[in-house]
């Protein structure tokens, strides 16, 4: 467990730079130069891209007109859904996935962006990947360039390393669960966006529904139709500011301090805009160069704790004693959780080693397995002493790998790709000496079409990528294999073999109709074909010659059926024996 | 926390101290001469002191933060696995270039004494380089020279995160005392950019120069430029102090990545022991590199709003002037204080003891001594790095059985690759590398179970999807526990690759259809190789049994010629 709280140190590292500066300058020209106050303006949102040489490029949206906490309540809190959508601005159906499949956004917020959407769309193909990148919004302009950023970030190609950064101030909230989860599930792209919001601004929690916000918990998870939080929030007061990551707690401290904060203030301010250049320029300054109180209660000698309650009093949520340590536990236990799950997503490589050790044994298998027909003839037929520890590293290793398919699958496109890269030597060697074993299975139980109807996804992604992964135009010549290799490489092969049989025996009862026996022979003409490819390239096993194994049995049916007067590629290879000296 | 005076713990007397900040002052004042020495009679120490330099292009060059690779000059300091080579600011490493030679014979001249590298100010860096570089000729075979020491009087960083990591690797930190005026500008100049502070560093300068006109000029020291100035330094050494501590605290946030990418970050870091003095007389030791890197930006801090932020500015100038005269009587005091049970750091100003005064004079906030806390690293020598020594390699021997031996092999190579993975991150302690019992673990694991690996690459044919084995299939496991016996006994790099020998003849007799004439400068170059491995018993006669491979290849098609001749004839026989 994490023994400390960074929040507040990456807090002051994002306020020591001159990031927030850059960005609310830009907004403030923006604004100065779009006269918002005049309130007859239809609500829209202006942006504009400052460029600078050797700087960072900005890119800033904001509000046609001053859009207050007000002004937000008038244009509605309703969310869209990613059904809806679907029919008619579909740009944003990327963030669904199997297992997060549908998700709701903000209308005034996705109706906004929509309505940019001619303009922004050559505006992303020319940032392309300009970097260093900043997108900045205030209110629903932040909102917009929210959005705006996803949109990028799922174009981005998947070579480039930096990633831009969104900044927003004062923004509403903009999504439901599932628009959280699409972007919680890929940590690089949370990574890219930074919420600014200060205790004087309505705003970021006006559309946090109360029972979302107190309840402490779990309950309040399985509300659908609120709206969560995601990325990074910098809360600040007049005081100090701090960083927070875990949604839930961000939730509640929006809330929390700007109750405090607005305890004793007339509504009419709701009016305002919050100035936050003012309030960076003195937080900055504060940070860098005032030591804050160091008075700490006993129970807060461990490190976490006071970190945390450093926090606390930096956004000024003054709770009396039991209170505020409440607050503190329930900070504890969440971030605890939610650290747990982010481990669990990065540290997949320690258990590819123990993997190892099962394909160690499967190997060892292999070998003993030579004797009885083969590999797949005999974890098919033969009841050998060592098959049931194969099945148990079957087991295990199917397992695994089921997992890591999934989690790939759920990570956005570049970085999934990387981590299919680094996985992909395993994934195949356990697809080519696994899969074999799930075919045997497959046609031992009586079932026919394993490629249709028996064939495990994770098996079909894992041969996708390896497809993708290799360099185009086709194999390298120096790559060329000049031996047999150990396991065939495609790992279908044996289920070819045996459509080849059960086609084969269709032909030899003789009951179907002319249709179908044709369609028999060209599929036999096909397999024949294969296997000579596979001979060729040295891509298959000298296993599969073995005298039990079912290709053996498949050639001496085919070979009845054909007749001596036949001829092909492969009758020649096989009567004249030149299998035998395949190695 | 340890006690006792400072010069006991810290390995230099308190005299020589004061004599060597005497004499680094003095240095600036002596025009034209790269170094001033003294030793007094019968005295068994000498100090040679470097002056310090006031022009912009001695201190920064070029653009960023002026940094350039040590390469060959200081070996020693890169990271052995990881082979990383340190960076250190390139003003600095010439101006020691310019003086070199002169030092050298001056060094020789010191016969048995042990010699006191001091400086003031950019004199500093001069002093550091000039300890590095003794330290790195006593390595040289047939030198046992007496160990020097290094002392730096309100020094700027001069080196990157490499120093610490090699210094304490090599056991050298201990031989480098800085002294710091708890408000001194000039040890944080290094953790600006140069275009951040370009415009006002002339001016910073000339006020410390004694030849300059504004030397000591309170209308420079009061001046708004001065206020900028110290403004910006201060923006920097909270960016980075921020941005170490959230690395030390674990930070899973990616934002902080994100954000990196965004803003530029000084290279530089502290090593060795850095003393903070406070003008109350309070000395506060503090040996953990982590740690000095936050107080250089935290003891900066004001107390309160209130404080006069021109004020500081002015006095952060004047103090980089007081080190003389203030460590007369702060020596004198002796109120030491030894930061070193970090994490045992209270966390409240409110408790009373002698360390809580020190970081009240200091004045730390608990946000400071949080950060401090987190500097303490619990290294992770986790129970598989533990087990390992426990696991008999050898093991492996005994097994008749070929399949076990190989789930053994398997599952031995997991833990290595953990610890690899550790070093790789740096989360092992710094001189794990050179641990004499590690070494000899990694060596001999790697001469057992490495033949095996390559058997096995070859045996799978991987040659043919990858390529040759020593190019693209040699696991991290045995390239890094080769550097740690090449760097331990000061072998040529890549001269200790005796486990690959297999590899080697697998590749030999695979390429060019195993052609003679073709290869035959590579196969005598082997031969040599192989020669001295088998001489040195770093390798097994049983390479040339009649049915081994390697003879096989030999025997089969070098010609006769060739093995008559060849230096392996005498282990063959017959």
């Amino acid at each position: 467990m994490n023994q400390f709280s960074s929040g507040l140190d990456l807090a002051n590292l994002v306020l020591s730079s001159d990031l927030l500066h850059l960005s609310w300058d830009a907004i403030s020209n923006l604004y100065r130069d779009n006269n918002p106050s005049d309130p007859t303006l239809i609500l829209r949102v202006k942006y504009r891209v400052y460029s600078q040489p050797s700087k960072a490029s900005i890119v800033v949206f904001v509000p046609s007109r001053i859009c207050t906490a007000l002004h937000l309540q008038d244009e509605g809190s309703d969310l869209v859904s990613s059904a809806t959508l679907r029919e008619n601005f579909p740009l944003f159906d990327f963030l669904s996935s199997k297992d997060n499949p549908s998700f709701s956004i903000h209308r005034a917020a996705i109706t906004l962006f929509a309505s940019l959407h001619d303009e922004l769309s050559p505006l992303k193909n020319q940032l392309g990947n300009t970097t260093p990148l900043i997108i900045t919004g205030h209110s629903l302009g932040g909102s917009v360039a929210s959005l705006f950023t996803l949109w990028l970030l799922e174009s981005i190609s998947r070579k480039a390393t930096k990633r831009p950064l969104c900044i927003t101030f004062g923004s509403p909230l903009i999504g439901d669960e599932g628009f959280q989860q699409a972007i919680l599930n890929r940590p690089t792209w949370n990574s890219c966006f930074l919420h600014v919001a200060s205790n004087q601004d309505l705003i970021p929690k006006l559309f946090i529904s109360p029972h979302n916000a107190h309840a402490p918990n779990i309950e309040s998870t399985s509300q659908t139709n609120t709206y969560r939080p995601f990325g990074t929030f910098l809360l600040c007061s007049e005081s100090d500011c701090t960083s927070f990551e875990e949604p839930e707690s961000i939730l509640e401290l929006l809330v929390a301090m700007s109750s405090e904060s607005m305890g004793n203030q007339n509504s009419s301010e709701n009016l305002q805009i919050v100035d936050y250049k003012g309030f960076l320029e003195y937080l900055k300054c504060k940070a860098i160069f005032h030591r804050g109180v160091s008075e700490m209660g006993e129970w807060l000698n461990n490190p976490f704790r006071a970190g945390v309650s450093i926090q606390l009093e930096s956004i000024g949520v003054k709770k009396s004693q039991q209170q505020q340590n409440d607050i503190i536990i329930r900070i504890e236990e969440r971030v605890e959780k939610f650290l747990a799950c982010k481990i669990n997503v990065f540290d997949p490589s320690k258990k590819l080693n123990d993997r190892k050790i099962d394909m160690a044994f499967l190997e060892w298998y292999k070998k003993v397995s030579k004797d009885h027909g083969g590999y797949y003839d005999s974890y098919k037929n033969v009841m050998l002493k060592p098959r049931a520890t194969a099945v148990l590293h079957k087991r295990i290793l199917t397992r695994y790998w089921k997992e890591m398919v999934t989690e790939a699958e759920r990570m956005p496109q570049r970085e999934g790709a990387s981590f299919r890269f680094r996985w992909l030597y395993a994934g195949t060697n356990y697809r080519r000496m696994v899969e074999p074993l799930d075919i045997a299975e497959h046609y031992k139980s009586g079932k026919k079409d394993y490629l249709t109807q028996g064939r495990s996804e994770h098996y079909m992604l894992l041969e996708q990528w390896l497809k993708d992964a290799k360099p185009e135009g086709g194999q390298n010549s120096a790559n060329e294999r000049t031996k047999a290799c150990s396991q065939t490489e495609d790992s279908c092969f044996w289920a070819h073999v045996e459509e080849a049989i059960i086609s084969c025996n269709l032909l030899n009862a003789g009951e179907t109709s002319s249709e179908n026996r044709e369609m028999c022979r060209l599929a036999l003409l096909t397999f024949e074909q294969d296997v000579m490819d596979l001979v060729k390239n040295y891509a298959a096993s000298p296993e599969i010659f073995l005298e039990q194994s079912s290709f053996m049995k498949w050639w001496r049916q085919y070979q009845m059926i054909v007749g001596s007067s036949y001829n092909s590629s492969l009758t020649d290879y096989m009567r004249n024996h030149k299998y035998q000296h395949y190695k | 926390m340890a006690g006792g005076r400072l010069g006991e713990n810290i390995g230099m007397r308190e005299e020589l101290i004061k004599k060597a900040s005497s004499l680094a002052m003095k240095a600036h004042r002596s025009p034209g001469k790269p170094f001033l020495s003294e030793k007094s009679r019968g005295s068994p120490e000498i100090i040679i002191a470097f002056p310090g330099s006031w022009s912009v292009g001695d201190w920064f060059s070029g653009r960023s933060f002026g940094e350039t690779k040590v390469d060959n000059l200081f070996p020693s300091v890169r990271s052995i696995g990881n082979d990383e080579v340190g960076l250190a600011n390139e003003a600095f490493i010439r101006r020691f270039k310019e003086i070199l030679r002169s030092l050298e014979n001056e060094v020789k001249k010191a016969e048995r004494r042990q010699i006191i590298f001091a400086g003031h100010s950019s004199g500093g860096p001069i002093a550091i380089l000039a300890t590095l570089w003794f330290l790195e000729e006593s390595l040289k075979p047939n030198s046992s020279p007496i160990p020097p020491l290094c002392v730096t009087f309100g020094s700027p960083l001069t080196g990157d995160r490499m120093f610490p990591h090699a210094l304490r690797r090599e056991s050298w930190a201990h031989y480098f005392i800085h002294f710091v005026m708890k408000y001194d500008i000039v040890p944080r100049i290094m953790l600006s950019p140069f275009s951040s502070i370009e415009r006002e560093l002339a001016t910073i300068l000339s006020f410390f120069n004694p030849k300059s006109a504004n030397f000591e000029q309170q209308s420079i020291g009061r001046d708004n430029m001065t206020l900028n100035f110290f403004m910006i330094v201060m923006r920097n050494a909270s960016s980075l102090a921020s941005h170490a501590a959230c690395n030390l605290m674990g930070c899973t946030n990616l934002l902080l990545e994100t954000v990196t990418n965004f803003i530029e970050l000084s290279p530089y870091r502290p090593f060795g022991t850095y003393i903070f003095c406070t003008r109350n007389g309070e000395l506060v030791v503090v040996k953990n590199p982590d740690a000095v890197l936050q107080l250089l930006f935290y003891c900066l801090q004001l107390s309160s709003e209130a404080e006069d932020k021109a004020l500081v500015a002015y006095t952060s100038l004047q103090e980089h002037l007081v080190y003389e005269r203030e460590l007369q009587e702060s020596l004198e005091m002796q109120n030491v204080v030894y930061l070193d049970l970090l994490e045992e750091l209270p966390l409240s100003s409110d408790v009373s003891s002698s360390i809580n005064r020190a970081l009240n004079e200091l004045g730390l906030s608990t946000r400071a001594r949080l950060c401090l806390r987190c500097c303490w690293r619990e290294y992770k020598t986790g129970c598989e790095v533990r087990q390992i020594g426990y696991y008999d390699a050898f093991k492996l021997q005994k097994e008749d059985r070929d399949f076990h031996a190989n789930v053994a092999r398997l599952e031995l190579a997991g833990m290595w690759d953990e610890i690899i993975e550790m070093l790789r991150r740096y989360e092992l302690p710094d001189g794990f590398e050179c641990r004499k019992e590690w070494i000899k673990l990694g060596t001999n694991y790697r001469r057992l179970v490495e033949p095996l690996d390559i058997a096995n690459y070859y045996r799978h044919l991987k040659n043919e999807d990858t390529g040759p084995y020593l190019i693209k299939g040699r696991p991290k496991r045995y390239k890094y526990t080769q550097k740690w016996r090449e760097h331990a006994e000061r072998l040529s790099i890549g001269s200790g690759s005796e486990s690959c020998f297999w590899a080697e003849v697998e590749e030999l007799r695979t390429s060019n259809n195993g052609s003679f004439d073709a290869m035959e400068d590579r196969i005598l170059q082997f031969e040599q190789r192989v020669y001295r491995w088998v001489s040195a018993q770093e390798l097994g006669k049983d390479v040339f049994l009649d049915e081994a491979t390697f003879m096989k290849w030999w025997k089969k098609n070098l010609p006769s010629q060739h093995r008559e001749a060849s230096c392996l004839k005498k282990f063959i026989g017959g």
